[in-house]
C-alpha cells in the first residue's frame, strides 16, 4: 500500500521537471543563433519554398505562440514535425531508437557485472598487489574520454590490425554476427568508463562494508569468505553503488551521442546531434524530453530498487 | 584437563606507527562450566585477547607467539579453514558487545540464524528454521515463530542481543565468548541478559568468557576474573576472593573507582593518568608508571606470576620474597601521595 501510493506521487513529480525541461530546451534551442530556413534551404532559399517553410512550421508566429502551440500539441501526445525529415517526430524517434538502446542496454550489462566482480576483488585484497593493479585499471578508465578512446579502437583495431568492420550499424534481429562485430567497439568505449566508475564505488563501499560488526560476526561464525564477501557485505555494499547506476544514465545518454555519431549508428544520439545542428526544434525537443523520462524513470527505480535491498528503508 | 590452557599469548599489530603489543604474554586456563571475567580499561586488550582465541585477528595484527590448547587441541597450529569449520561457531562462539551492528541489517533474524545453523551443523533449510525458532524461544523472544522473519532494527536493543545469544547457542559450541556483552544496553536491560547468560550457561552447559570493563557484571556472573593491564594480565583469583583481597595495586585502583549508588564521589578514587600506548610500554611493570606504591626495581625487572600456591597469581614485584622493598603493601590500599612513585621517568 505504502510503496503503491509513493510511486504515484513520485510519477506525479514528474510532470513539473518534464515541464521544465521542455521550456529550458525551448528557449535554449530559440536562443541559438542562426536560420533553420536558411540552414534547410542554403543562403538563397527561393522566397517561395522559404515562406511555404515559414508558414507551414509557424516560424513567423512570436516566440510565445510557438511556445504555446508546441505545449499544446504536446499535451495532446503530438511531438510535432521534423521540418529536415519531414516526417513526424514520433516515428522518427522509434527508428533510431533500436540501435540506442541496444547499446546502452549492452553497455550496462558488460560494465555492471565486470564493475562489481572487479571492486569486490579490490576490496578483498585491499592494499595488495591486486588492488593496486584494480585501482589502476579503474583509474585509467576513467581518465580516458570516451572519444579518444572510440578513435583509438577505430585506429588499432578496425585500420591497424583489421579484426573488426570500423563503423555502421545492423539490427542484431537481422544478421546477429555481423551486428555483434559491429557492436564490440562502441559498447567498450561506452562501458569502459562506466565500469570503472562503478568498480570505484564497488571496491570503497565494500572496504567500508567489509569493516562492519556484523562481517565481523559472519566470520566468527564460520561463515566462508566467499559467502562473507558476496552474500553479507555486497547486499549493504549495493546501496550506494544503486544510486549511481540511476544517475550513471545520464552519462550513458551524453555518451551515445557521441559514441553514435563517431561508430555512425543511426541512433538517437545521431539523430539529436544532427538535429541541433540543423536546429530542427521539434527533434531536438522530443528527444530532450524522452531522454528526461528515461532518467526520471531510472532515478525513480534506484529509489524502489533502495527499499528492496534494505529493509531499514520504507516508503510511507 | 581443563577446557581452555591459554600460555603466553602475543598478539601484535603492525602498524606504521610501530609495532602494538596488544597482548603480550598473558596465560590463563577455564574449566568446563566454569565462567572466567576478564576485566581492565579499554585498550587493556581483552577484545584482543578473546578474539585471538579464535583466530579472528585480521590485518595488521597477527598471533606472533604462544600455545592456545583447546580440549588438548592447539589451535594455533590449525589452518584458517579448519578454524572456520571446526571451531568458529560450533565450538567457539562469541557474542559482541553492540548487537544491532552486529546482526547485518539486511537480512531477517531468522535468515542469519540458519544459515549459522546450517554451515556449523549440515541440517537442511526446514531443520534449521525449528531449530531457529526453538533457540529464540530459548533466548526468551515472545512470539518466536513470528519473530524469526522481522529485521535486526525490528527488534529492541535487549532482544538484539538475545538473538545474538541465540546464535551464540546455535551449534552447542562448549565456550561462549562474551566481548562486553552488556555495555550497549540500558541499565534496566543488562541484569535481564546476565540472567540469560547465567541460565544458559546450565542448561547448555557451556563454559562463558565475559570482558568486560564492569565490575558489576563480574560480580554477577563469574567464578574466576582475570585483571588486564596494558597487554598483560596482572592478577587472576576467584571473584570472591580478588574483591576482598586485591593484591595488585592496579586492581586495588580499579576496585576503589567503582561508582557505587551509596558512595559520595569522595569516596571514587579515580586511577589517574591515561595508559600509556602499546607502541612504547613502560619498561619493566608497565602499570608503574601510574602506580602508586612502584619503586626502583619496577622499572628494571618484568614482574613474574607470583603463585601462593592458592588460586590467587598476582604479577606484582611486592609480592617477591626477596622484596628488594621493606614494607610489603599487602592487603592495604595504597593512599595518595605516597612518595615512592616520584623520581620515575616515563620511557
Amino acid at each position: 500500500m505504502g510503496m503503491g501510493r509513493y510511486v504515484l506521487r513520485r510519477l506525479v513529480q514528474i510532470v513539473p521537471v518534464l515541464f521544465g525541461v521542455i521550456t529550458l530546451t525551448f528557449v535554449l534551442m530559440h536562443a541559438l543563433p542562426g536560420d533553420p530556413v536558411k540552414i534547410y534551404l542554403g543562403l538563397e532559399p527561393s522566397q517561395e519554398l522559404a515562406d511555404e517553410l515559414i508558414e507551414h512550421y509557424g516560424f513567423d508566429q512570436p516566440l510565445y505562440v510557438q511556445y504555446v502551440d508546441h505545449l499544446t500539441r504536446l499535451l495532446q501526445g503530438d511531438l510535432g514535425r521534423s521540418f529536415t525529415h519531414r516526417q513526424p517526430v514520433s516515428s522518427l524517434m522509434l527508428e533510431r531508437m533500436g540501435p540506442t538502446v541496444t547499446l546502452m542496454g549492452l553497455s550496462y550489462l558488460v560494465a555492471l557485472p565486470t564493475a562489481i566482480a572487479l571492486g569486490v576483488y579490490g576490496a578483498a585484497r585491499h592494499n595488495r598487489a591486486g588492488d593496486h593493479a584494480s585501482r589502476i585499471v579503474g583509474l585509467a578508465g576513467i581518465s580516458t574520454p570516451n572519444f579518444w578512446l572510440a578513435l583509438m579502437l577505430i585506429y588499432v583495431v578496425a585500420y591497424e590490425f583489421q579484426l573488426l568492420p570500423a563503423s555502421g550499424y545492423v539490427s542484431p534481429l537481422e544478421n546477429p554476427v555481423q551486428s555483434a562485430k559491429l557492436l564490440v567497439m562502441p559498447v567498450a568505449t561506452l562501458a569502459t568508463a562506466q565500469m570503472a566508475l562503478l568498480m570505484r564505488m564497488t571496491r570503497s563501499s565494500m572496504i567500508e562494508e567489509l569493516r562492519a560488526d556484523y562481517i565481523e560476526t559472519a566470520r566468527a561464525y564460520g561463515i566462508p569468505e566467499r559467502r562473507v564477501l558476496y552474500r553479507h557485505s555486497l547486499r549493504n555494499a549495493l546501496l550506494p553503488l544503486i544510486t549511481i547506476v540511476g544517475l550513471q544514465l545520464s552519462f550513458l545518454l551524453s555518451g551515445s551521442v557521441i559514441v553514435e555519431e563517431i561508430f555512425a549508428i543511426p541512433g538517437m544520439g545521431r539523430l539529436f546531434f544532427d538535429s541541433l545542428v540543423v536546429l530542427d526544434y521539434s527533434v531536438v525537443i522530443g528527444i530532450t524530453l524522452f531522454f528526461a523520462v528515461l532518467f526520471l524513470i531510472g532515478v525513480l527505480l534506484t529509489d524502489l530498487a533502495y527499499a528492496y535491498i534494505d529493509p531499514r528503508i520504507r516508503y510511507d | 584437563m581443563s577446557l581452555l590452557a591459554v600460555e603466553d599469548l602475543r598478539t601484535y599489530f603492525f602498524t606504521p606507527e610501530g609495532i602494538v603489543q596488544a597482548v603480550d604474554g598473558i596465560d590463563f586456563e577455564l574449566e568446563a562450566g566454569e565462567s572466567l571475567g576478564i576485566v581492565g580499561e579499554s585498550g587493556a586488550g581483552k577484545s584482543v585477547a578473546v578474539k585471538s582465541l579464535m583466530g579472528l585477528i585480521r590485518e595488521p595484527g597477527r598471533v606472533v607467539d604462544g600455545s592456545i590448547r583447546f580440549e588438548g587441541r592447539e589451535l594455533t597450529d590449525l589452518s584458517e579453514e579448519q578454524l572456520r569449520r571446526e571451531i568458529r561457531g560450533n565450538e567457539i562462539a562469541i557474542v559482541f558487545q553492540d548487537a544491532m551492528s552486529a546482526l547485518n541489517p539486511v537480512f531477517t533474524v531468522g535468515s542469519q540464524l540458519v544459515e549459522v545453523i546450517r554451515e556449523n551443523t549440515g541440517r537442511t533449510e526446514t531443520e534449521a528454521r525449528a531449530r531457529a525458532i526453538e533457540l529464540l524461544d530459548d533466548v526468551g523472544i515472545p512470539d518466536p515463530e513470528q519473530r524469526i522473519d522481522e529485521y535486526p532494527h525490528q527488534y529492541s536493543g535487549g532482544m538484539q542481543q538475545r538473538a545474538m545469544i541465540a546464535m551464540a547457542l546455535a551449534c552447542d559450541p562448549k565456550l561462549i565468548i562474551a566481548d562486553e556483552p552488556t555495555t550497549a544496553l540500558d541499565v534496566t536491560i543488562q541484569a535481564g541478559i546476565l540472567d540469560l547468560f547465567e541460565d544458559i550457561q546450565e542448561r547448555y552447559d557451556t563454559s562463558v568468557i565475559y570482558v568486560t570493563h564492569d565490575l558489576g557484571v563480574v560480580r554477577e556472573v563469574c567464578d574466576r576474573v582475570a585483571v588486564m593491564y596494558l597487554g598483560k594480565i596482572v592478577e587472576t583469583a576467584p571473584y570472591e576472593e580478588l574483591y576482598r583481597n586485591p593484591k595488585h595495586p592496579y586492581t586495588q585502583s580499579l576496585l576503589n573507582s567503582v561508582v557505587t549508588p551509596d558512595a559520595t564521589l569522595d569516596g571514587i578514587d579515580p586511577i589517574e593518568g591515561t595508559m600509556p600506548s602499546g607502541v612504547s610500554p613502560p619498561s619493566g611493570c608497565r602499570f608503574r608508571t601510574r602506580c602508586p606504591v612502584a619503586f626502583d626495581e619496577c622499572s628494571r625487572l618484568v614482574p613474574p606470576r607470583y603463585d601462593d600456591g592458592t588460586d590467587h597469581d598476582v604479577a606484582c614485584l611486592l609480592y617477591d620474597e626477596r622484596n628488594p622493598r621493606d614494607e610489603p603493601a599487602l592487603h592495604e590500599r595504597p593512599g595518595r601521595g605516597d612518595g615512592s612513585a616520584e623520581g620515575f621517568t616515563d620511557d
